[in-house]
């Protein structure tokens, strides 16, 4: 997702991915976190995918013991703009915007086609 | 009537996407139970984890004898299909010697830890979940792993 993600917007500064690996318990997992937590400056975001999923339970559970905002649902857009838009913003006035974008980007590409060709948008020169 | 218990799963997650998004579907389940000590003492985690779950499924946090009151003790007409999570094979054993109507056990992630040996893919028991397993079949309980309703359920009486 990293790798991605930086084909699109250049190096991703101070962003680290942490995988569950198979036989990975959820302590030795949380604990990774935490070593990297106890030195990261205060604000930092925890992305986490799955709403109620493991890793999304850690980042809760995380939250609740440093100084760090935690949000679900990771994908390239939150990706990104959780990049962009920390640089400008802090606290809940950046996860509102991060999720924001998140959301926006989810769209019914069919559905916006034939509306276009149905009003003939899609049609002409632009 | 007592809750009908429609599946006991051993995996160190409890609460999480697997059983979110296909076993609570896959089981018609009404209710969740977690034994579990640590996470009894946690009320923030557990209504967090309340969150989680769909709106009209119960959730209950507990300890191993609390659940069995809970299994034991339900009122008349207790319609309840339940799912029980657990984190090891101990308090599914506790439960069992003490009174549980448990049919089966579903093992889905014991992750490895010094002292364990490998069975099968995510899953590692020690010596005391040997004995334990050994216990079940002893009792003709089948322990079976499989991680979700798609994926191939595999005795781990086979395996040891």
């Amino acid at each position: 997702m990293i790798k991605g993600a930086e084909m699109i917007v250049g190096t991703l500064k101070n962003t680290y991915a942490f995988s569950i690996l198979p036989e990975q318990s959820v302590d030795d997992y949380k604990n990774e976190i935490e070593l990297f937590l106890k030195n990261a400056p205060k604000g930092s975001i925890l992305i986490a995918d799955l709403f109620g999923g493991t890793t999304s339970n850690v980042a809760a559970a995380l939250s609740k013991r440093y100084d760090v905002l935690a949000v679900s649902g990771l994908d390239m857009a939150m990706l990104i703009a959780a990049d962009e838009l920390r640089e400008e913003y802090e606290g809940n006035e950046l996860i509102d915007k991060i999720l924001k974008k998140s959301i926006d980007n989810c769209k019914d590409l069919n559905k916006m086609l034939n509306e276009m060709l149905k009003n003939k948008k899609g049609m002409g020169k632009l | 009537m007592m809750p009908d218990i429609a599946m006991v799963r051993v995996d160190e997650r409890l609460v999480h996407g697997q059983i979110l998004v296909k076993w609570i579907k896959e089981k018609n389940a009404s209710k969740v139970i977690v034994v579990d000590n640590e996470l009894r003492e946690d009320p923030v985690m557990g209504n967090f984890l309340k969150m989680t779950l769909p709106q009209d499924v119960k959730l209950e946090i507990c300890d191993a004898e609390e659940a069995l009151n809970l299994l034991n003790t339900s009122e008349q007409n207790d319609k309840d299909k339940v799912i029980i999570l657990v984190k090891n094979l101990q308090f599914v054993k506790f439960m069992h010697e003490h009174g549980a109507q448990i049919d089966s056990i579903n093992i889905g992630r014991l992750p490895s830890k010094p002292g364990k040996r490998k069975v099968h893919q995510n899953v590692f028991v020690s010596e005391e979940d040997i004995k334990i397993i050994n216990y079940f079949r002893e009792k003709d309980v089948p322990i079976i792993i499989q991680m979700v309703p798609d994926s191939l359920p595999i005795s781990i009486f086979d395996l040891i």
